[in-house]
């Protein structure tokens, strides 16, 4: 492969109280491309692609060996290594679930939450962030006469590109999808598709999904889960 | 890991207050067994009467805290068994018969009762007590009965609302087993809804029970005193172990007297902590076996 | 009839007749306490001094000795509780979250009479010593213990709430790479107001309405506090001291005033705690 590395996974292992999750499962992750993980349900796909911004330390009784190496900015850093800040690698390592979740508050205000958080929230620029991260998202045309009504009165695909949105404000370099359109009708399905095609150049995507169709549209790499483990895919 | 300083501070300050807490229940319970302790034995509970005989009613127990115990048992039994029928039959009423308007005004009833400060109910039990004592002839006065049918207001909300929250709470699966073989409703509720919330009523039960044991406003108004020796009927006066403590805070003589009000204060924790943990078990155990069905 | 008709009957009766105690009992005190109404006697009972002497019996000081005592009381818990729901919630989760909440949930069951007895001989004498002023019993003692007396009602209440809030939120939240006080003050604290303020407005009824700590510690004198190391008498009290006055004088008569306030008061927050549950906001 020819392409730049920008994630590095060695010997990563996950245990959820005595079942192993993940088993020894090594591989590269190109970057500025869309990697699908496939495989069949509740054989850890969405595991590792939590393994990837450590939103799996939250679950109790588990634990995690192995490396995962990521390049930010040239340099590569093990962000399994207990001292790494997890809000710090939360805000370049977006997610985006399965079901859309928009917060209790409006859409602007989700949208401009991530500022918040990382205390930006009363430079000038907010609202241009904003607008961009929903044009980007494809959801600009279709929320600026109500950008200050409650998220959840927007439809499901609109809730998940406001999730996408909501991600892609803090311009991470990776953006993790669980699932994006699971829990779409096919016609939203369609645009997120489009959406992500389009994010490639700004950031690596990595994907989760069960629509073997799906993968073939979009994804540049497949890996295969089963069992814990890493099956070679030839592509 | 560096820590943000919100961060920080939302530490500093959850540990802070949660440890603070721990510590100021900590000092309750290590005085109380620091100055106690020592005055535990047998003439404590029984005075200068032989145990056996005190037991047994033939001799009364003078400067012991028998009669407060005792007056404190009969107290509870009889406040929770006029309460328990009452709570119980209403809770059923309000899981099972209950519907729309007439549900919600009752419920509203209850949640009302259960706010009601004790002291508020002990004048009502008082008042009550006037009442008979002007219409039906003068033998009525404030007395172990009046007591335990305070009592009994006090916790009858608290027994309606876990009957009630007992019974809603079981699976639809349940619900529909027995009428689905014939049974009518009151059978359903008799053979399968009331077995099966019972742990749930149980734990709630005792937790009643805890509150008739250390209530102390409700009775003071309505018929407990100093010293009374054993109740001898419903409507005698009676001694009580809260109120023991009470009134040993305010007028104790000497520190021989004092120590009893220490000693008397651990046996009224150690019984509420008892309930508390039995209540705790049965509930522990009603949630094993509700995991275990999932 | 047939028994499933007599059962449904008696079922009722019960409920009806539980329910009637809530009457009741308002009906008796303000029967009882009736030479009350009259003449606008009760707005002067409400606003008066106490001073038998002058024949005054006003319960003005008392009422002012409860809102003293039971909002300093309030204030002390409230803090308290939010820390340690806090740290239950998001600080420790796991083991010491759940060691923490059964040791809240055992505190509730700890007689009121026993934290009385012990704030007698372990807080009074502190407070006495170390403000060499006064005799220890005062505002200040009695609010202290009330304050721990109520804190774990409000924590479980508080610690409640905040678990109600929806997952998805909170892991939204932790993935846009918030830290766990970001996700309380941010996600959590937003998201359980409602259950929140329950709790307090429900632990401001249970220390109104508590009578032992504040007969025990606060001294009683029958005057409005003008600091926190002055004696006071809470309404709660009032009642308990003057209940063994002679039944047919206006000294006595004024502590149905008392229970008619307590009980207006308790059932306000009630219907303000139940109104709150019921709006409920959009279904996620």
């Amino acid at each position: 492969m020819d392409r730049d590395v920008k994630i590095r996974i060695a010997h990563l292992c996950f245990d959820y109280g005595r079942r192993r999750v993940l088993d020894d499962v090594c591989a590269e992750i190109p970057a500025n491309a869309i990697t699908a993980i496939v495989g069949p349900s509740g054989q850890g796909k969405s595991t590792l692609l939590t393994c990837l911004n450590r939103l799996c330390d939250a679950v109790p009784e588990t634990r995690v060996s192995g490396h995962v190496m990521i390049r930010f900015q040239g340099r590569w850093q093990d962000i399994l290594a207990p001292e790494v800040p997890l809000h710090w690698l939360r805000r370049k390592v977006g997610m985006v679930f399965q079901a859309p979740n928009p917060l209790p508050m409006s859409i602007f205000k989700n949208v401009a939450f991530a500022l918040k958080l990382t205390g930006q929230h009363r430079r000038p620029d907010v609202n241009d962030r904003v607008v961009q991260a929903l044009e980007r998202a494809f959801l600009w045309d279709e929320v600026r006469d109500r950008l200050h009504h409650d998220a959840r009165t927007l439809s499901g695909g609109q809730q998940q590109r406001l999730c996408i949105a909501r991600a892609l404000i803090l311009e991470p370099e990776i953006l993790l999808l669980d699932e994006p359109t699971s829990s779409l009708d096919s016609q939203a399905g369609e645009v997120i598709e489009s959406l992500l095609l389009t994010l490639r150049k700004r950031c690596t995507l990595v994907m989760v999904s069960h629509y073997q169709d799906q993968v073939r549209r979009v994804a540049d790499c497949v890996l295969q889960l089963n069992a814990g483990k890493l099956i070679p895919l030839p592509i | 890991m560096k820590q943000p300083p919100l961060d920080m501070f939302v530490r500093l300050v959850s540990w802070g207050s949660t440890l603070l807490l721990l510590a100021s229940v900590a000092t309750v319970i290590g005085f109380l067994l620091f100055k106690g302790y020592g005055s535990f034995d047998l003439k404590l509970v029984f005075g200068d009467t032989p145990p056996l005989e005190a037991l047994l009613l033939r001799r009364p127990v003078f400067g012991g805290l028998f009669p407060a115990m005792v007056g404190t048992l009969s107290l509870v039994v009889l406040a929770i068994s006029l309460a328990v029928p009452i709570g119980l039959a209403a809770g059923i009423y309000m899981a099972e018969y209950g519907r729309g308007r007439i549900q919600q005004a009752l419920g509203l009833f209850f949640d009302i009762l259960a706010g009601v400060p004790s002291i508020v109910v002990g004048l009502f039990g008082f008042s009550v007590a006037v009442f008979l004592h002007r219409h039906f002839g003068g033998r009525i006065y404030p007395c172990l009965l009046i007591s335990a049918l305070s009592l009994a207001f006090l916790v009858l909300p608290y027994l309606i609302r876990t009957t009630q929250n007992a019974l809603e709470a079981l699976p639809e699966a349940v619900r529909l087993t027995a009428p689905a073989l014939g049974a009518t409703r009151l059978q359903n509720i008799r053979f399968v809804l009331l077995p099966r919330a019972l742990p749930g009523i149980l734990s709630g039960a005792i937790l009643a029970i805890g509150r008739c044991a250390e209530d102390t406003a409700v009775i003071m108004l309505t018929g407990v005193v100093a010293t009374a020796g054993l109740p001898r009927s419903l409507f005698s006066s009676y001694e009580a172990l809260p109120f023991y403590i009470y009134y040993i805070s305010a007028q104790y003589r000497d520190s021989a007297e004092l120590a009893t009000g220490y000693a008397a204060a651990l046996i009224l924790l150690a019984i509420c902590a008892m309930l508390f943990a039995a209540a705790a078990l049965i509930k522990q155990r009603l949630g094993a076996r509700s995991h275990q069905r999932l | 009839m047939d028994g499933e008709r007599i059962a449904q009957k008696v079922f009722l009766l019960a409920a009806v007749l539980s329910a009637s105690v809530t009457v009741l009992l308002l009906a008796f005190m303000v029967i009882l306490g009736l030479p009350l109404f009259q003449g606008g006697l009760f707005l002067e009972i409400l606003t008066q001094p106490w001073l038998p002497g002058r024949q005054l019996f006003g319960v003005w000081p008392m009422i002012a000795g409860t809102l003293a005592i039971a909002s300093l009381a309030v204030a002390i818990a409230f803090p308290l509780s939010l820390g340690v729901s806090s740290l239950i919630a998001v600080v420790a989760p796991g083991r010491i979250a759940r060691l923490v909440k059964s040791a809240v949930a055992f505190m509730t069951g700890i007689p009121t009479v026993v934290y009385g007895f012990v704030g007698v001989f372990l807080l009074v004498p502190l407070v006495r010593e170390s403000l060499s002023r006064g005799s220890g019993l005062c505002v200040l003692s009695a609010a202290l213990v009330l304050g721990i007396l109520v804190a774990p009602t409000m924590i479980l209440f508080f610690s409640d709430a905040l678990a109600r809030v929806p997952r998805s939120h909170r892991i939204a939240a932790e993935a846009l790479g918030a830290t766990p006080a970001q996700v309380l003050i941010y996600v959590l604290i937003p998201g359980a107001w409602r259950g929140i303020v329950t709790g307090l407005v429900l632990s401001t009824g249970r220390a109104v309405g508590d009578t032992l700590i504040a007969l025990m510690l606060a001294g009683n004198a029958a005057q409005v506090p003008n600091s926190l190391l002055d004696s006071a008498r809470a309404l709660t009290a009032h009642i308990a001291l003057v209940i063994a006055s002679d039944f047919d004088s206006l000294e006595f008569k004024t502590i149905f005033a008392c229970g008619i306030l307590l009980y207006a008061f308790t059932a306000a927050a009630t219907l303000a705690v139940r109104r709150l549950g019921r709006k409920r906001t959009p279904a996620r």
